[in-house]
Parts: C-alpha cells; sequence; structure tokens
C-alpha cells in the first residue's frame, strides 16, 4: 500500500528546526565563522567545528506583503480592508502586484574551518538547503474586496514551489598578500544532491461572474522531481493528486554543482583613524542541478466549467443532486493528468555581495556598505561594527533597498578556544504591532549558533 | 578599555531602545473592527430556472384525474359522482290480486235413456239408436255473474288500461257424464259470452264451442284454450277498490249423431250429465297504464367537494369561473314521467349557506317498457352556448354557488308524477333510475376570481436577521406566465407574535397572460433587507404569501399549454457584511 505523504506540509514545517543563510550583519567582522559563507575568500580568525544541528539555527522569510497591506488604521481605529472604511483604491495603492512569501532554511550537519599555513584556510561542510516560495496573485484579494466590480478576473501565477537538496561543499582561501598585498581569494566547490524538487501552479484562473452564468477556466500544472517520489491523480472527480512516497525507491532526484567565488582586497590607508578601505565581492551558490526524465512526475489540468443555475427545477427536484452534478463539474477542473514529465536543469539560487568597509582605530571598529543580492531582491546595507579584540563583535546595519527598510544587530562572542555564539538578525522592522507582528513587508532573519574554536596560531594574523 | 566599554554599552542600548520604540499602537491586533464586507461591489449568481409548471401543477396534489379537457382545449376541474335514487315503485302496483272465479254449467239428464228402444234383435249386441230418437237438445241460456276485483294502492288515482299476461287463457271444457251409448257423436253446439269482460283472440263476440265434437274417441270430453288479449273494462269508471260483476252467458244446444249402444251400457248409465266449464289461465296483470299520483322519496347525497384542489378552497377564495355546469346523466326503464326539484345548497365551515343555494326544475322521461331505457342528459349551468340539441338546457346560476368556494353541497332531489301524466306499469318489472352527475369548473375564470394562499416558514434560530440587518438579498429574474392569472407574491418578516416587521420592497406582481393566451415576461425584483433604522432582532417568521387574481385576463381559458416558469437569480448588491454586530 502506497504511503501517501505530503511533502509539502512536511516540509514546510521544517522553518521551525533548520537554520537559514548568514547574516549581513556578520559580513565585515573579520573574526565571524559566519561570513565565511558569503564570501569564500573570508576566514575567521580561529579554527572552528560547528556544532552539529546547533550549529546555525535560524528562520528566513521574506515577504512583500505585510500587516499594513490589509489593515488601516482610521480615526483611531484599524479597520481590516474588507471594511466599508477602506476604498478599494486605497487598498489596491498598499498590495503589491505581485504579492509573495519566499522562505529559506539552511541546515549544516556537519562543518570545519581551519588554517592550512599561515595563507590558507580550508573549509568543509555538509550541509541542507531548503527553499520554498509562495506566490498569491493580487487579483485574489480585489476580488473579496469588490466582487463584481467587473465580471472577469484573472487569476495569474497562484503558484507553491519548493526545493531542497543536500549540500557538501570544500573551500579553500587563500592570501596572495606576495603577489598583491592585500588580496586575497576564495572558491568553494560544491556538490548538489537533489533531494526533491515540488513546483505547483495555477497559470491562470479566470473567473466570469454574471447574474446569469459564472464561468471558470483552470489552467494548471504540478511538478515533482525526485526518485520515489510521485504524484497520483485523483481517483475520483475533483480529488486533489496526492504524492507518494514510495520508501522502498527513495533516492536522489538529481545531481548537481554549484561555485562561490569570492576576493578580498584590503587598501591600506595612511590616514588618522581610518586604517584603510576593504573591497570584497563574492558570487555564492552559483549553479544548477540536473534532474533526469525518469524522476520528473508531472501533472496538468486544463478546462473550464460553467454554472446558470439549477435547470427543470420542479417539485420533485432532487437539489441535492443537481449541486452534486454541478459540483462534480468544478471539481473536475481539478482533474490533473499526468503528461511526461521532462528533466532538465534547475538553477539553485544565487546571491552576490560586494562590499567596502573602512575599518577604523586599528580595526576597533568599521562602518561597512554591503550590496547584495539574493532571492532576486536587491539590497544595500550600512553597518557600523565593533570589533572588541576579534573576540567580541557587536553590530548595527541598516538595509534600505529593501521593502522593510529595516534595521538589523548582531552580538558574536568569538573565543580563541572555547564555544562561539552569535545571535543577530538582518531585519529588525522599524515598525510592530503590539503583539510583535511587523507592521511593514514580513522579512525576518534571525539567527542563533554555537560552534566550537579551537585557535589557531595563524589565525592572529 | 573603557571606551570600548562605552561602545558596547551605547550599541546595545541602541539596540534595546530601537526595539521598545518600534511598537506601532496604531496596529494593535485586539482592536481590529470585526465589520468586514465581502464583494461590496456586489455579488450574483445565477439560482436556475424552473420547469414549465402548467395548472395541473399548480393545483393538483398528484391527482390528475379532475382534470379534464374541453373540445376547446380549455382545461376543467371536474367531480363526478352518483346520486343514490331508490328503486323506483317495486310495490307500487301489486296486480297479483287479481280474482276471476271459474265458471261452471252443468246439464243433468241430458238425454234419457228411457227414449232408447232396444230392438229386440240386436240381443247383448250393439244396435244403432236412430238419430231422431235423440233428438237435438237445447240447453237452457245461463246467465253467470263474473266477479272482477282488485285492490288498487291509493296513489293510483285512476286506470286507463291493464294489460293481461299474453299468456292469459280461458279454457273451455265440455264433457258428457255417464253417456248410455257407446257410440255416436255429439256436438254441442253451445255459446259461451265472455265478451262483457273479455277480449278472446280471434273470436268475436261468444265463443262457439261446435267443433269440441264429443265421442268415444275422446272419452265424451273435449277442451279448448283460447287466448285472452285484454279485458273489455272501462276502469276509468272506477277507482280505489276495483270491484266489477260481468255478466257471462252460456247457451245453444247439443246434437246426437250415429249413436249406438246396447243392452249393458243402456242399463249400466243412469243420469247423462253435459257439463261445461270455463277456467281462466295465467290471468295476470302485465301492465297497467294508470294515472300515478306518486312521490319518490326524496333523495339527499352530500357532495364532498374537498377533492378539489386545495388551493381552490379556504376562506380567502373567490372562485369566479366562466360558465361551470353540472351535468345529469339520468337513464331510467322506469314508466313513469317525473317531475323534480334540484336543490343546491352550499356548505361552508359545516354550516349551510341557504342564501346561496341554487334551484333548478327538471324532468324525468319515462320508458315505454320496462326493458327499455331511455336516458336524458340534463345541462345546468349559466349558459346554453355549444351544448348539443340533444341535451336539455336548465338555466341556473352554478357560477355564484361556486364563488363561495364550498366545502361541500347538498343536493336534494324531490320528485313526483304528475296525476295527468300516463304511466304504465310492469308488474314484473325492476325498475330503476341511475342519475350520475358531473360537476365541471372550466379553469376560465371571471374578473372576480381570487385566491390566496400562504405558507409560513420558521426562521428562528437560523441566524436569518443577523444576515439580513446588514446585508440586502435581491431576488431576480424573470417570469414568463401564459396563464390567465397575475400573481402578487410578497414576502413578510414576522415577529414572535406575527407583526409584520418593516422591510423594504417585498412585493411582486407577475402580469397575466396577454388576452390572446400568449406568455407575458415579467421581472422579477425582490428584495428581503430590513428598513433603515429598524431591528430585525425579532424576526422568527417569514410569511410568503400569494395572491392569484384573473385581472386583465378575465374569460381567458387555461389549457393543457398554459404555463408559467420562472429563471431566478440572487445578488448581494452591497456584498456581505458579516461581524457588525459584534462591535
Amino acid at each position: 500500500m502506497k504511503k501517501h505523504i505530503s511533502i509539502c506540509l512536511a516540509i514546510l514545517l521544517l522553518p521551525l528546526t533548520v537554520s537559514g543563510q548568514a547574516l549581513r550583519g556578520s559580513y565585515f567582522f573579520d573574526s565571524s565563522i559566519q561570513r565565511v559563507k558569503m564570501n569564500p575568500a573570508f576566514a575567521p580568525k580561529t579554527n572552528y567545528a560547528t556544532i552539529p544541528v546547533l550549529g546555525d539555527l535560524s528562520l528566513t522569510v521574506n515577504s512583500n506583503i505585510g500587516v499594513s497591506n490589509f489593515l488601516f488604521p482610521k480615526g483611531g481605529e484599524l479597520y481590516p480592508y474588507l471594511n466599508q472604511n477602506v476604498t478599494s483604491a486605497e487598498f489596491q495603492a498598499a498590495l503589491p502586484n505581485h504579492p509573495s512569501i519566499k522562505m529559506a532554511m539552511d541546515m549544516d550537519v556537519l562543518g570545519a574551518g581551519f588554517y592550512v599555513g599561515p595563507k590558507g584556510f580550508v573549509t568543509f561542510d555538509v550541509g541542507s538547503r531548503v527553499n520554498l516560495r509562495m506566490d498569491v496573485p493580487s487579483e485574489l484579494f480585489v476580488f473579496l474586496k469588490d466582487g463584481m466590480a467587473k465580471d472577469t478576473y484573472n487569476f495569474k501565477d497562484f503558484a507553491i514551489s519548493q526545493d531542497a537538496y543536500l549540500q557538501v561543499s570544500g573551500g579553500y582561501r587563500r592570501d596572495l598578500g606576495d603577489l598583491v598585498p592585500g588580496l586575497t581569494v576564495g572558491a568553494k566547490l560544491k556538490l548538489l544532491f537533489g533531494l526533491e524538487k515540488v513546483d505547483m501552479r495555477i497559470n491562470n484562473a479566470q473567473i466570469k461572474m454574471g447574474q446569469d452564468k459564472w464561468e471558470l477556466t483552470t489552467d494548471a500544472e504540478g511538478s515533482i522531481y525526485g526518485k520515489g517520489v510521485t504524484f497520483s491523480e485523483g481517483q475520483e472527480d475533483g480529488e486533489m493528486p496526492s504524492v507518494n512516497l514510495d520508501t522502498q525507491n527513495l533516492g536522489l532526484a538529481g545531481f548537481g554543482f554549484a561555485v562561490d567565488l569570492g576576493a578580498e582586497y584590503k587598501l591600506p590607508l595612511d590616514i588618522p583613524v581610518l586604517d584603510g578601505i576593504n573591497f570584497s565581492a563574492s558570487v555564492v551558490d552559483l549553479g544548477t542541478i540536473f534532474y533526469s526524465d525518469e524522476n520528473v512526475s508531472k501533472l496538468q489540468s486544463k478546462g473550464s466549467a460553467s454554472f446558470e443555475g439549477l435547470k427543470d427545477i420542479n417539485a420533485q427536484f432532487d437539489v441535492d443532486e443537481s449541486l452534486k452534478k454541478i459540483a462534480a463539474d468544478f471539481m473536475a477542473l481539478a482533474n490533473f493528468e499526468e503528461v511526461q514529465g521532462v528533466g532538465g536543469s534547475s538553477a539553485i539560487t544565487p546571491k552576490a555581495y560586494v562590499g567596502v568597509e573602512a575599518p577604523m582605530l586599528n580595526n576597533l571598529m568599521s562602518v561597512g556598505l554591503l550590496y547584495s543580492y539574493m532571492y532576486g531582491i536587491n539590497d544595500l546595507t550600512l553597518s557600523y561594527n565593533l570589533k572588541v579584540k576579534n573576540i567580541f563583535n557587536v553590530g548595527l546595519n541598516y538595509s534600505m533597498l529593501n521593502n522593510a527598510k529595516s534595521m538589523g544587530f548582531l552580538v558574536e562572542f568569538i573565543p580563541r578556544n572555547g564555544v562561539a555564539i552569535f545571535l543577530g538578525t538582518d531585519y529588525l522592522n522599524l515598525q510592530y504591532t503590539p503583539q510583535g507582528l511587523p507592521v511593514d513587508k514580513l522579512i525576518m532573519n534571525a539567527k542563533f549558533g554555537l560552534n566550537a574554536t579551537f585557535g589557531s596560531k595563524h589565525a592572529r594574523k | 578599555m573603557k571606551k570600548l566599554l562605552l561602545h558596547s554599552t551605547l550599541t546595545i542600548a541602541a539596540v534595546v531602545l530601537l526595539i521598545t520604540s518600534c511598537v506601532n499602537q496604531e496596529y494593535d491586533l485586539s482592536n481590529v473592527n470585526p465589520e468586514i464586507t465581502l464583494c461590496e461591489s456586489g455579488l450574483a449568481f445565477p439560482v436556475g430556472s424552473t420547469q414549465k409548471i402548467t395548472i395541473k401543477d399548480l393545483l393538483s396534489s398528484g391527482n390528475q384525474s379532475i382534470f379534464s379537457k374541453g373540445e376547446d382545449g380549455t382545461l376543467y376541474i371536474s367531480s363526478n359522482g352518483t346520486l343514490a335514487v331508490d328503486k323506483a315503485i317495486p310495490s307500487l302496483l301489486d296486480l297479483s290480486g287479481v280474482k276471476l272465479e271459474n265458471l261452471t254449467f252443468k246439464k243433468d239428464h241430458l238425454y234419457s235413456k228411457e227414449s232408447v228402444v232396444i230392438p229386440p234383435e240386436a240381443g247383448e249386441g250393439e244396435f244403432s239408436i236412430p238419430d231422431g230418437v235423440l233428438p237435438k237438445k237445447d240447453l237452457e241460456t245461463q246467465v253467470f255473474d263474473v266477479e272482477f276485483s282488485l285492490d288498487l294502492p291509493k296513489e293510483i288515482k285512476r286506470i286507463n288500461n291493464l294489460v293481461l299476461n299474453k299468456d292469459a287463457k280461458v279454457e273451455i271444457t265440455v264433457s258428457v257424464k255417464d253417456p248410455f251409448f257407446s257410440k255416436g257423436t255429439l256436438v254441442p253446439d253451445v255459446n259461451v259470452d265472455l265478451s262483457d269482460f273479455l277480449q278472446i283472440d280471434g273470436v268475436d263476440g261468444a265463443i262457439n264451442l261446435s267443433k269440441l265434437v264429443l265421442d268415444e274417441k275422446n272419452g265424451y270430453k273435449a277442451s279448448e284454450v283460447y287466448n285472452i288479449t285484454g279485458l273489455n273494462i272501462d276502469f276509468s269508471e272506477y277507482s280505489g277498490k276495483i270491484d266489477i260483476v260481468k255478466k257471462s252467458t252460456i247457451s245453444g244446444s247439443v246434437s246426437l249423431t250415429g249413436a249406438a249402444t246396447d243392452r249393458a251400457t243402456l242399463e249400466k248409465s243412469s243420469n247423462m250429465e253435459f257439463d261445461l266449464v270455463v277456467s281462466y289461465k295465467d290471468f295476470t296483470v302485465e301492465k297497467a297504464d294508470v294515472n300515478v299520483d306518486y312521490q319518490l322519496n326524496a333523495i339527499n347525497q352530500v357532495v364532498d367537494l374537498t377533492t378539489l384542489p386545495e388551493i381552490l378552497r379556504g376562506d380567502d377564495v373567490c372562485l369566479d369561473v366562466y360558465n361551470p355546469y353540472i351535468v345529469l346523466d339520468l337513464t331510467t326503464n322506469t314508466g313513469i314521467p317525473l317531475d323534480a326539484i334540484l336543490t343546491i345548497v352550499p356548505y361552508k365551515g359545516g354550516a349551510p349557506v341557504p342564501s346561496f343555494d341554487m334551484e333548478a326544475e327538471l324532468s324525468i322521461p319515462s320508458s315505454e317498457s320496462s326493458d327499455k331505457t331511455v336516458s336524458k342528459k340534463i345541462w345546468i349551468g349559466g349558459r346554453d352556448e355549444g351544448i348539443g340539441s340533444d341535451i336539455h338546457f336548465v338555466k341556473a346560476n352554478i357560477s355564484s354557488l361556486l364563488k363561495l368556494s364550498p366545502d361541500s353541497v347538498l343536493v336534494s332531489i324531490e320528485a313526483g308524477t304528475d296525476p295527468t301524466d300516463n304511466s304504465i306499469f310492469d308488474a314484473q318489472a325492476d325498475y330503476f333510475i341511475n342519475l350520475d352527475y358531473k360537476l365541471a369548473v372550466p379553469l376560465s375564470f371571471g374578473p372576480d376570481f381570487r385566491v390566496a394562499v400562504s405558507d409560513t416558514i420558521d426562521v428562528s434560530g437560523e441566524g436569518l436577521e443577523d444576515i439580513l440587518q446588514w446585508n440586502q438579498v435581491q431576488l431576480l429574474g424573470s417570469v414568463a406566465n401564459s396563464l390567465p392569472l397575475q400573481f402578487e407574491i410578497q414576502v413578510l418578516m414576522l415577529d414572535a407574535t406575527g407583526t409584520v416587521i418593516p422591510a423594504e420592497q417585498t412585493k411582486q406582481t407577475i402580469s397575466s397572460c396577454n388576452k390572446d393566451g400568449s406568455a407575458t415576461v415579467s421581472p422579477l425584483d425582490i428584495i428581503l433587507a430590513a428598513k433603515s433604522g429598524t431591528s430585525l432582532s425579532p424576526l422568527e417568521k417569514m410569511k410568503i404569501s400569494f395572491v392569484i387574481a384573473s385581472k386583465g385576463a378575465a374569460g381567458v381559458p387555461i389549457t393543457d399549454e398554459s404555463y408559467v416558469q420562472a429563471s431566478l437569480s440572487v445578488k448581494l448588491p452591497k456584498g456581505i457584511t458579516l461581524g457588525r454586530n459584534q462591535q
């Protein structure tokens, strides 16, 4: 008997237990273990080993919608967007064109970094990466608000996608100061083992409403990439397809690779207070996973149904039977047919960082400006970094371009030998409801982690 | 170190201050206004369309047998039945008691044997008697009284004629007892005159018996049977008990020829007697032509009109229809013509409404004989247009009676004879009168036709008042109507005491068909919502009323093809508002 497991649902639960991306607030801290993930040219001041599971705990959510898109304060009262005191124009002005929520979850199972000589630093880690994205068409909210202000609504690109892969990586950072003083470069090679990928979307659902007729046209599809993981069509009309997990044949859905490339250049300056200017740039997770056709299961559904009311009603009319038939016609739209799945490559989410830092007072503190690109969002982060003996890091940052325009902080304790601990977030929303929800866009990135440090005679340089 | 500590403290403090100053009280989720309106520009969806609903569907609860169709296609609601009539006149005339005595004529010593001389040469043997020895013997004329009596019922005022049983006969037997001759032919030239009271087939006047020859071959006895064809009695002179004495005369002579005898026979005989007996066989009355003064037992029968559709009964109904009628289908073999008064009294609520009763005079025909039936159709109604020439029309205002929409009607028939009319009775007959009735109500309504029906639905506990208090529900659509009936639909919202709660427009009129019977299309637009400023919180019931009238289409008949068909949709013109009462 096949086991039917809702993988999407299970994966949705993962954010509660797994970690996220590296903190941008840690980018300019020389001793930070976190920042190694953002630029392979970086190296902490100590050897380290990630404590499994506890090494990096976080949740990252990035959305372009928040409380302020749906609740409107007026005259001392707070009105939901569906309240008549909120006009449709007001609501639509506040709603983005493509509301979406993205989540990313990483878990470092194993990891370590250590110096090989004074100029080299090797990193190794094994972890899982999970990305989740949900797009909701804004027309859906407009329909609930306006109803039949217009007779046709198109709900386009209603999608849920999720992918998970294992990553085994090895990196090397090299100080090229012999060749170009102040220059370090780094690279990391990642072997990617695709676990599964799910992509469910309604390309378009058009609803035409009239007093005499309602018509629904849908175009939907779903793909699942996975070995031993397949869709099964609903057995009855309207029954949604389910995901089957064949535990006997579980395996990798695909295989790929990615590279991280980075460089840092420290330009010393003989200026009072200012120690110099540090430039850095990196590209991370540049790669793809290849899926074979046999590991792809695809379903498609296209069709239309209309409702013109019950026909030929009389005293003996069986309302229940007619409604069942009508419901069946509409539910038949949810009848998915299996089509030939096509494999191919699927790029993983790349990230890019470009930073400029001005260390001061013998690197006691610095001010940095970091450009980052991830999940399709550009951001510019200005940070103030306080570095105490390379052991205690405290940072404040402000991200300017993202929708949240939020502040972040980092507190990090990295003893030479012992347990390093960090706590921070890149998005400290400037406005919260009394209940703790961000008023503006829901962007959060909170991290906490523990690493064991072992010191290094090369590290303090 | 101090600088370091200062910087660290300031940084951390900044973070803490930042966090604590970011709470925006304007977005306190515990103060969110709970009222939401979904689809505030409106939401509409089709409900559907009905089948073509015919008048049979509207009126019938499954009993299609009450409908019939006229020749012009008009539908009728009809109620049939049979009025129980006592078997008529079974014992009115008991004519079995007709008595008629036999007549007996005797002649002793018809011939004396002393007249016969035995020739000596005869010895013991047979010898002839010369004809002159025993000459023709004249018989004394004898007149008999024949008594004819009959008891008549008091209802029979006059007998015009009695018809005897066709097998009625008179038998005349002549015989000679103790003849003193052994041979010889005796011819009774005797006349029996029964013509004073009987008609004999083939006999005019007296019956002559000369062909009844008596001889030794028939043992000197012979008889003849004569059919009686009638009575020669004028009954008109008589009434009450009929006791008639008629005369019957017997006269004539007897002659003897070829006689022969012998000594022994001669000596043996003593008195040669001539006997004549008149007897009557099957002398019964078959029919009587009489004048009768007779009243049948009154026939009272309640005709239940609850078989008519429920919608056409009730206190709020005015059943104004064009030309309703009652057809009486009468079949009888009775020979008595009867005049009858038909009275119909409507009953409503168990009590009669005499001011609306109806009376009609009928005549029930008579059959010429009991083995033949006569039929008569009597049409009782307001107009005789279109009825056949073989149907007897009786004008009566049934429309007024039906307007009352009675629960039942008491049908009374009082019938009796006209003493001046002749009636034929057959004593052996089994008489009957069958009176079938059919009340036909054409579905062609007069200007006063009106039916009001309503249904009250308990909606307490359904939360409807919450929905309708803050939302408008609009029933839209169209109704195609080819019935000659106007429908007024009203939806009322009631509190627990039945008081109407003020509400928005809840009344709708569906026009009747055009005068040519073609369908009209009426828009449907009923709004269910509270009037501004009115609370619906006591809403307990909803009353849906229909008033059906024939406005504008009076007289247009309803046929099998007439229908009403609705197409409905529901609109929420201002969306759905929820949560307002939670404020």
